[in-house]
């Protein structure tokens, strides 16, 4: 490891074993099975995870519903209470999370710091269901002296598989709002980044809610199955891949929960000959490289429209090339490494095969030299010219720092190609035209749209979720849409006689 | 002494690492404004010291806030024009109050320098934060002339 003074201190060296948590307590779990869990930057193992099995996964599940009817008849503003605890001590705790978070997924702390905020806001929201919750009456709704109105109930037993990305972020998309709902919860963390929530979970206890209410188990594709086929978990939220994403939207369904899945992306950004790219391009730069390329919002393929695009290159070049890499506890790195050594390989089988089929590398980031980390799993940013639509490196999710460039006559013939994407997770316009940012955000079918700005991340009080393959479900996490999910709308017709 | 000089100052190559900069700002300034005060112990202006050092503490805190609260990916973004050895004050730990009123004018004088430049890369990434970094670029001018010129 680097001898760097100004690393950030790490919270651990080691973490050990991670735990579960059922019932407001840490319970050791009885899987025969552990993974190791890496930090990305040096290759250390910092701690194990157990794998959990189906059986301690009904465990858990049979806690969250006992704990479900006695949940729901707390009044909702009782239910915001440990939410306000949660978010103070959130804060309190603010930059030992974010720095666990670097040490097992490997971006860089501004980034974690970052991710933490977004979960605290949606704890925010949570706070809100009061009034979110609310129902609708209409005074003589159904008939002269018969009033109409719909109320929201809670539904049960909600669990969320989270990706590896976002270690601290994602499972907050969901299960905030599910809880303050009157729902109870078990949160599944990536078993690559286990730690976070791990440490989290000694706020939500301290937070104080109910036994029960709120759990946590640690596994793998066993686990999640298990969860996916209970016949008391009523709702499923998945953050992945797509091939994934597809399994758990059909197992799910299958086993009659609702479902909503946030899959995988090959984002567009276009760029108008009339951009300001002085303003623009550390914009880009930070979506094409941001969190070394492992986010869904995250731009894949830069699609350049019209005139004056090898000056545009040239420069995103010069600026994608400066990036400086390193471990994330150094807050002047800007890009940590990818994940694992494991996804580090694939990344470079994608380069690999663009490279067979023709691909020009601009910039060659298979063996970056990051002083101090030799054994970390970086790759470098990598860009890639003269590529054609058809080629894997430009239609697949490689989830790196990779990035194609494409050129175009128009914006018309842009639109097409992002179109003719089979993913519809997000997509950026960079231009001084309104006119042409409106047909983009009119035409392009994404969920997310960024207008000279690359990464369309929605705060926690809006909707998020692609579209296409993208996304599989109807209502999106976060905001109303995740209150929706997670409640029932009952009618009530009255006459009083 | 509990004067502090061993702060960090990164390379300016990103929004977050300006705040960052801007938190070390605030943390030698709050740690030399001590010091003078120490060293101007029962004269007329160890209060004056004392009042810019909580000034400069309570700025730190806003800024910490500020960091916490508005630094999201839509402004993880590298930044480049700045240098950070334009804007390093003087880390030296003062042996007078003659020498930590030096310092104390040098440092308000980077600062305000640093915030104003910063004001600008601010404009283009963040909303508001550009009128918070002008904002503080004034107090530090302000601050600057009210640091004494003479010990006698």
């Amino acid at each position: 490891m680097s001898d760097n003074p100004h690393l950030l201190p790490e919270v651990k060296k080691h973490y050990g074993r991670i735990t579960n948590f059922v019932n407001n307590e840490f319970v050791e779990s009885d899987a025969e099975r552990h993974l190791d869990v890496t930090n990305p930057a040096t290759n250390e193992t910092i701690a194990q995870v157990p794998l959990a099995t189906a059986e301690e996964v009904d465990r858990v599940v049979q806690a969250a519903a006992e704990a479900f009817e006695e949940w729901r008849e707390t009044p909702p503003h009782y239910r915001t209470q440990p939410f306000y605890r949660l978010k103070v001590l959130m804060e309190k705790n603010y930059e030992e999370i974010a720095r666990v978070l670097v040490q097992e997924h490997g971006k860089v702390i501004d980034e974690a710091r970052g991710s933490v905020r977004r979960a605290i806001d949606n704890i925010e929201f949570a706070c809100s269901i009061p009034s979110l919750m609310m129902g609708e009456t209409l005074e003589d709704g159904a008939a002269a002296g018969i009033d109409e109105e719909v109320i929201r109930q809670p539904v049960g037993v909600f669990a969320c598989v989270a990706p590896f990305n976002f270690p601290a972020m994602v499972p907050f998309w969901f299960w905030p709002a599910a809880v303050a709902c009157g729902n109870t919860y078990v949160v599944k963390p990536s078993e690559q980044v286990p730690i976070t929530q791990n440490y989290i979970f000694r706020l939500i206890q301290e937070a104080g809610f109910p036994d029960g209410v709120v759990n946590m188990v640690n596994g793998d594709k066993e686990t999640v199955t298990a969860l996916l086929t209970h016949p008391l978990i009523r709702g499923i939220s998945f953050v992945g891949s797509t091939p994934v994403g597809r399994i758990i939207y059909d197992t799910g369904s299958t086993h009659h929960k609702r479902v909503q899945c946030q899959a995988g992306a090959k984002n567009y950004v276009t760029v108008m000959p009339d951009a300001n790219l002085d303003a623009c391009l550390p914009n880009m730069i930070s979506s094409f490289f941001g969190n070394t390329g492992q986010r869904c919002l995250a731009g894949a393929n830069l699609v350049l429209v019209g005139d004056g695009a090898n000056r545009m290159v040239e420069r995103f070049v010069e600026a994608a090339r400066r990036i400086r890499m390193g471990y994330g506890l150094d807050e002047t790195v800007q890009m940590g490494p990818v994940i694992s050594h494991r996804s580090r390989q694939r990344i470079l089988g994608f380069i690999e095969q663009g490279l067979a089929q023709g691909g020009k590398l601009l910039l060659d980031g298979r063996n970056p030299k990051v002083e101090g980390y030799a054994e970390g799993a970086f790759v470098g940013p990598t860009i890639f010219d003269q590529v054609t639509p058809d080629m894997p490196i430009v239609k697949e999710e490689i989830f790196g720092p990779v990035v194609t460039i494409l050129r175009v006559k128009s914006l018309a013939e842009a639109i097409d190609l992002v179109n003719g994407s089979p993913y519809g997770n997000a997509s950026s316009i960079y231009t001084t035209s309104g006119k042409a940012a409106r047909q983009y955000r009119y035409r392009v079918n994404a969920g997310n749209i960024g207008v000279n700005l690359g990464i369309a991340a929605p705060m926690a009080f809006f909707p998020f979720g692609g579209q296409k393959d993208s996304f599989f479900g109807d209502l999106h996490g976060q905001a109303k849409d995740g209150i929706n999910f997670c409640t029932d709308r009952k009618v009530v017709i009255t006459r009083w006689v | 002494m509990g004067l502090t000089m061993d702060v960090y100052f990164p390379e300016l190559t990103s929004f977050g690492t300006l705040l960052k900069f801007s938190l070390a700002l605030e943390e030698a300034a709050t740690a030399l404004y001590t010091e003078a005060a120490r060293l101007a112990a029962d004269t007329p202006v160890q209060q004056l010291l004392e009042g810019s050092s909580q000034r400069h503490a309570r700025r730190g805190q806003q800024l910490e806030q500020l960091r916490r609260e508005r630094l999201n990916e839509v402004v993880l973004q590298p930044i480049s024009g700045m240098l950070r050895e334009q804007y390093l004050p003087v880390q030296q730990v003062p042996d007078s109050l003659e020498q930590a009123l030096g310092g104390l004018i040098d440092l308000e004088h980077k600062s305000s320098r640093f915030f104003d430049d910063a004001a600008v890369v601010a404009a283009n990434v963040l909303g508001g934060v550009e009128r918070v970094f002008t904002r503080l670029a004034r107090d530090n001018r302000a601050l600057g002339e009210q640091v004494p010129r003479q010990t006698g």
